[in-house]
């Protein structure tokens, strides 16, 4: 097992962290809380794609530079240690990359130079009212008409709806799922915006008769399901890295403000009470990180990881949650204060514990898996 | 390990390395290939009645004489020593070092000494351990592993590698999969499975996400400690993640097997799983505070891994 990263995937690593730090700045954030407007930077995804990261794992052919998960995982632990306002988990995992690996030439062609190049976003519909399986869409279903499909019904939460040239979503239809690219402009569809946590911009969308045409059909009934759940383990997987990055940037942020802040003439993180939570945080984050990157590197490799992405998931779950509320205690009232910037991580690590399942379900999904005997320990 | 063989891996994984490394001609020539050949143990005498987690304040003493050094002293926890044909033994050989950890030096002292006993103690687990006592040892240069007053960084590098050789994943895999086996293959007086219950899938599932880790993180240090990267910080959250780990691991298997997991393996009836868990979860209570009590290791992750400024101490 090799823990370290080669050189290009450092290139990458650093490539991401200088811009998104220098670019990405409390004053700027502060435009999109409580929905001043859309949270979604324009220039610096203009920034990004300039620098070739929006295609990190897009084929050269479509204008990427043409790595693997791995890359784009490093790059999405850098847009969560600096939580910036760019739809770079819907748009780039869970919309593009199935693309590139289920959709036709003609799909790829059409969608993937403008993803690579910035010009148009995509996105996908995850999520319905108490159903959090994208494999098995219950509320959405969907019949034959002329070579394409009529859909109808509603998806929750759905990032960057409005902005997006595709949403990716499935439907149940005789015979299985399919998965289709659905034009939020088209005929039928109707996009309500819904007001979340962490002020992502987020939609309620309802289907009532859309016509999808052969063009726009992904995944046909037999394999719909298949390509939902390959999508879905690699945002999971994305969502743990978006985790690590800001749980990991929360942690630091309370260990320097600790050090430099008084009280009874020494610095509180002189108190093994303080030092303590924090070195609890360390384990968590580390724990979240290794179990992250088996995830990403068994997937970038098409392993099966279905276990190592739901343990993934559980820890980004209970990491993110224990380390937001330690950084904030440690912190004390400047953690709450909006002047301080650590509370819009917390609000972040909320939106990621509970995206795509919370570590309760999860542990019980894995649960069931070790009773069908999936499980056991290598 | 996974087999379940009582392998003396301090000798092996924490003493034998440092030889290797540090050792003089004597003991890389003579004591190193005795370990690799099976033929030689090793235990370890760092605790004192008044030196416990602040071992630098030890008092056990070796004292210039001639060409070699007179030790006199008493050590605590000296696990194995009835075993064992050396004592790799933290003395103090210079009482006026201005900080007291730069006056401590590591002598290797056979046991077969006349001036060297042993008393047994019992721990609450029913384990085995021992206070020994040293009385007009006499030791020569052979004897001294590295520099004088130089034993500080050679019991820190011990430790470390005792702190890893603590987390090892293979036999908590195999007591997983045992476990998962045994509720699969146990049928419920009232129907269904041990394992068909959710409550028992919930405790399984969380003892599997957190034996992932132990995996990662004994993989990541050996991988670490091959490529000569490994961190101070990264060890002592290995050991504090483990140790605490393994006390919740035991617990929540043993919930699952409920009281029968108390049945021991002298009990002619109603034993599980050979009675390993009853062994397991009944002597786990060392690994917290031995190698290093988990207080410290986490004021070394704080000040290591997080840059923050520690007390005085």
């Amino acid at each position: 097992m090799d823990f370290g990263f080669n050189e290009e995937q450092r290139e990458v690593q650093q490539l991401a962290r200088k811009i998104l730090s220098e670019q990405v700045t409390p004053e700027k954030l502060a435009r999109y809380d409580e929905y001043l407007q859309d949270a979604f930077d324009r220039e610096l995804w203009g920034q990004l794609a300039g620098a070739g990261l929006l295609g990190v794992a897009t084929r050269e052919a479509w204008g990427g530079m043409g790595f693997g998960f791995t890359e784009l995982a490093l790059f999405i632990e850098e847009i969560g240690r600096n939580i910036a306002p760019v739809p770079a988990i819907p748009c780039l995992v869970s919309a593009a990359l199935p693309l590139q690996r289920f959709g036709s030439q003609a799909q790829q062609q059409r969608l993937l130079p403008g993803v690579a190049s910035g010009e148009h976003i995509l996105t996908a519909a995850l999520m319905e009212e108490n159903n959090e399986d994208p494999a098995q869409p219950r509320l959405t279903t969907a019949v034959v008409q002329d070579g394409g499909w009529r859909v109808n019904g509603v998806k929750w939460c759905v990032p960057h709806a409005r902005d997006a040239g595709r949403i990716l979503l499935s439907a149940r239809v005789e015979g299985g799922v399919v998965v289709l690219l659905v034009d939020p402009a088209a005929a039928g569809v109707s996009l309500e915006p819904m007001r979340v946590t962490n002020f992502e911009p987020q939609y309620r969308l309802e289907l009532s008769d859309v016509l999808v045409s052969a063009d726009d059909v992904l995944a046909a009934p037999e394999a719909g399901a298949a390509v939902m759940q390959w999508l879905t383990e690699r945002t999971m997987a994305a969502v743990c890295a978006h985790q690590l990055g800001l749980a990991d940037r929360a942690m630091r942020m309370t260990a320097s403000y600790t050090a430099e802040r008084n009280q009874f003439g020494v610095p509180v993180a002189t108190f093994q009470a303080v030092g303590h939570r924090a070195a609890n945080c360390f384990i968590d984050v580390e724990s979240l990180r290794l179990n992250t990157y088996q995830a990403v590197s068994r997937l970038d490799s098409e392993l099966d990881a279905t276990t190592e992405v739901l343990i993934a998931k559980i820890w980004a779950g209970d990491c993110g949650h224990r380390v937001s509320y330690a950084a904030q205690h440690l912190h004390g009232g400047m953690g709450i204060d909006r002047d301080y910037p650590l509370w819009r991580f917390c609000l972040w690590a909320r939106h990621n514990e509970m995206t795509l399942g919370s570590s309760a379900r999860e542990l019980a999904v894995l649960g069931e898996r070790i009773a069908a005997g999936e499980a056991f320990c290598a | 390990m996974r087999a379940g063989y009582p392998f003396p891996f301090l000798t092996t994984e924490s003493v034998g390395p440092q030889l290797a490394e540090a050792g003089n001609a004597w003991q890389r020539s003579e004591i190193v290939p005795k370990i690799l050949a099976g033929d030689c143990m090793i235990a370890i005498g760092y605790s004192e009645p008044g030196a416990g987690t602040d071992l630098a304040a030890l008092k056990t003493s070796a004292v210039r004489d001639g060409d070699g050094w007179v030790i006199n002293g008493q050590k605590m926890w000296t696990s194995l020593a009835h075993f064992c044909d050396y004592v790799w033994l933290a003395v103090r050989t210079d009482p006026d070092a201005p900080k007291k950890h730069k006056g401590i030096s590591v002598f290797l002292v056979p046991t077969s000494d006349p001036g060297w006993s042993a008393t047994r103690v019992v721990t609450l687990g029913g384990v085995k351990t021992n206070a020994t006592y040293y009385d007009n040892i006499r030791v020569t240069e052979k004897n001294l592993v590295g520099e004088l007053n130089g034993g500080w960084r050679l019991i820190t590098g011990q430790l470390n590698r005792e702190r890893l050789s603590l987390v090892n994943y293979g036999p908590t895999a195999v007591l997983f999969n045992t476990v998962v086996r045994w509720a699969m293959d146990t049928q419920l007086p009232a129907g269904g499975r041990v394992i068909d219950q959710p409550w028992v899938q919930m405790n399984l599932a969380k003892v599997r996400a957190g034996v992932e880790v132990l995996k990662l993180v004994a993989f990541k240090q050996a991988w670490a400690m091959t490529e000569g990267t490994l961190d101070m910080a990264d060890a002592s959250a290995a050991k504090v993640y483990g140790s605490e780990y393994f006390i919740e691991a035991y617990r929540a298997l043993s919930e699952i097997i409920g009281q029968a997991s108390l049945v021991n393996r002298k009990s002619e009836v109603g034993m599980v799983i050979q009675g390993k868990l009853e062994r397991l979860y009944r002597t786990a209570s060392i690994i917290t505070f031995g190698g290093g009590t988990n207080e410290i290791q986490r004021d070394i992750i704080s000040a290591a891994g997080l840059w923050m400024p520690r007390a005085a101490r």
